[in-house]
């Protein structure tokens, strides 16, 4: 059986969404992971990720390393953990690229929301980020927000796919 | 290939209770690349989580380089060891992919991302100077322990 | 499809219009090998051409080495056989003793590392290419790539890079400075979406 299913994709339009969401997917895997092609219809640049329709900020944390084709950095904050996407004063006809990966979605656990994400264009500026995020909640996640966060929102071409891995049934052994 | 899987789930384990190192043995040679996550904490305080492949816990055998942002400074490090990462008592996870393993005309090399909200985004490559096949693959935390209800999940990439 | 259907004489055996016999339909799942190359020998140039368009996004592995004397060498990386000032890159790179973000002007191609000659291993890459099939846009590309070392020259970066054509993409071109070296993979999937 293969392990990596797509459940669904998005393709945003010109309504100019301020989020995107996917909810009632199957609890029966592993982790999900988001695959994210994404533009600002502002110069913000940002999406961040919630869950479970939580948006009290002080539920999350966030711990990236960022670059942004000049120089290297590293900031923390208690807040949502966001990646960047292309903005729209960057070169037209251009999109960034994101993944956010949820481990354990289905446990009693507090939540890992890891990122990898890069936006281009053709200039000197381009960023890429690597994110650690948390949740506090500790339900299984049933929705997945990537959202403007109320500042922009996501222009046309925009896609985002959910993907669902499944664990395999081989076991290992502990000591 | 239409028609055969090529992203297969190999196998998991849940830890029922802490316990400090979990392998995965009789690693079949049928696919490209393995792909590890582990989702977890481990009980007392940080601990560096250590690779083991084939058993090989000689440190020299394994070269490392990671490039980390703790939140203030962004760095990097390179050393010869089997780190694959680290964990700490809160959630965290760790993502790796281990290339052409089971080839038998190459080191293994590996990537890594880990991820601790309470410490640094991390990415890591390793290598394992090593041209056997892997057939084990185990994950130690040094000097500590897995938390019960840790996670780690096996799968085969074609 | 079945259309029609003969009872046996046998009882109790429940009948079924649809091969699936009441099973769910089996998934291959949203990843698709597309195509492996596994070089037995040195080798100028990989290509990947008549790429399928029936997926959203492709993925790229690569575990190579080059011939150039060096510990890290360049691989250069082109689409569809465009080789004018059409590709743009960043990247993120830590080598051990600094971690350092950089850009590259214009060029003729990507330029990403591999393991050259000298490095103790061969360079493993991962290379992703969203909505690489879309008419309409320019194509982005995310890449993790490494270059393994016990002693001087290891590296690790997050690349990303820019393909400044609308055109969907339709062949990959792997080529280093000098030969691939025999034992080097360069295998393209494609994900669905």
């Amino acid at each position: 059986m293969a392990a990596k299913e797509l459940l669904g994709t998005i393709v945003v339009d010109a309504s100019a969404p301020t989020t995107i969401t996917f909810t009632s997917f199957p609890s029966d895997g592993t982790d999900l992971l988001v695959v994210l092609s994404a533009r600002d219809t502002t110069t913000n640049g940002i999406v961040s990720v919630q869950l479970n329709g939580d948006t009290t900020a002080a539920n999350y944390s966030r711990r990236l390393l960022i670059s942004n084709g000049v120089s290297v950095s590293s900031t923390m904050a208690s807040s949502f953990p966001y990646g960047n996407i292309v903005n729209s004063g960057q070169t037209a006809n251009t999109f960034g690229s994101m993944q956010v990966l949820l481990p354990k979605y289905t446990g009693s656990a507090q939540k890992t929301i890891s990122i990898q994400a890069i936006t281009e264009s053709s200039s000197t500026t381009g960023y890429a980020n690597l994110v650690s995020g948390n949740w506090t909640g500790t339900a299984a996640i049933t929705s997945v927000t990537l959202t403007k966060d109320g500042v922009g929102s996501f222009a046309e071409g925009t896609t985002a796919s959910l993907y669902k891995i499944t664990k395999g049934s081989g076991g290992a052994t502990v000591a | 290939m239409a028609g055969t899987p090529q992203y297969v789930g190999l196998a998991n384990l849940t830890l029922g209770a802490s316990a400090s190192t979990v392998t995965f043995s009789s690693i079949a040679g049928t696919y490209r690349d393995l792909y590890l996550v582990i989702a977890g904490n481990v009980t007392t305080s940080a601990a560096g989580v250590n690779l083991r492949l084939n058993g090989d816990t000689t440190t020299t055998n394994y070269s490392t380089v990671t490039a980390q942002g703790d939140g203030s400074t962004a760095t990097t490090s390179s050393s010869n060891t089997f780190g694959l990462g680290s964990l700490s008592t809160t959630q965290g996870a760790i993502t790796a992919t281990f290339f052409d393993y089971a080839q038998t005309n190459k080191h293994k090399g590996y990537l890594v991302q880990v991820d601790r909200f309470d410490s640094a985004a991390q990415t890591r490559a390793g290598s394992w100077a090593n041209t056997a096949a892997v057939t084990s693959l185990a994950v130690v935390a040094a000097a500590n322990a897995f938390a019960a209800d840790t996670t780690f999940t096996l799968y085969g990439v074609n | 499809m079945i259309t029609s259907m003969k009872r046996s004489l046998q009882s109790s055996k429940t009948w079924y219009r649809s091969m699936l016999a009441g099973n769910p339909k089996m998934s291959y799942g949203a990843y698709d090998l597309i195509s492996t190359t596994l070089i037995s020998s040195d080798t100028g140039a990989i290509i990947f051409s008549d790429i399928p368009q029936t997926y959203k996004h492709l993925q790229l592995r690569v575990v190579s080495k080059s011939r150039d004397s060096a510990v890290s060498a360049s691989m250069r990386i082109r689409f569809n056989d465009i080789a004018t000032g059409s590709y743009r890159m960043h990247t993120l790179k830590g080598d051990g003793l600094t971690v350092s973000s950089s850009n590259v002007a214009l060029a003729q191609q990507f330029a990403f590392r591999t393991a050259g000659d000298n490095a103790d291993g061969f360079g493993v890459s991962i290379m992703d290419i969203a909505n690489y099939a879309d008419s309409v846009n320019y194509k982005t590309v995310r890449t993790m790539t490494t270059v393994p070392d016990s002693t001087d020259g290891r590296e690790i970066s997050l690349n990303s890079g820019l393909f400044l054509i609308t055109a969907p993409v339709t062949s990959i071109l792997f080529d280093a400075l000098n030969d691939f070296i025999a034992g080097s993979r360069f295998s393209l999937y494609g994900i669905k979406g």
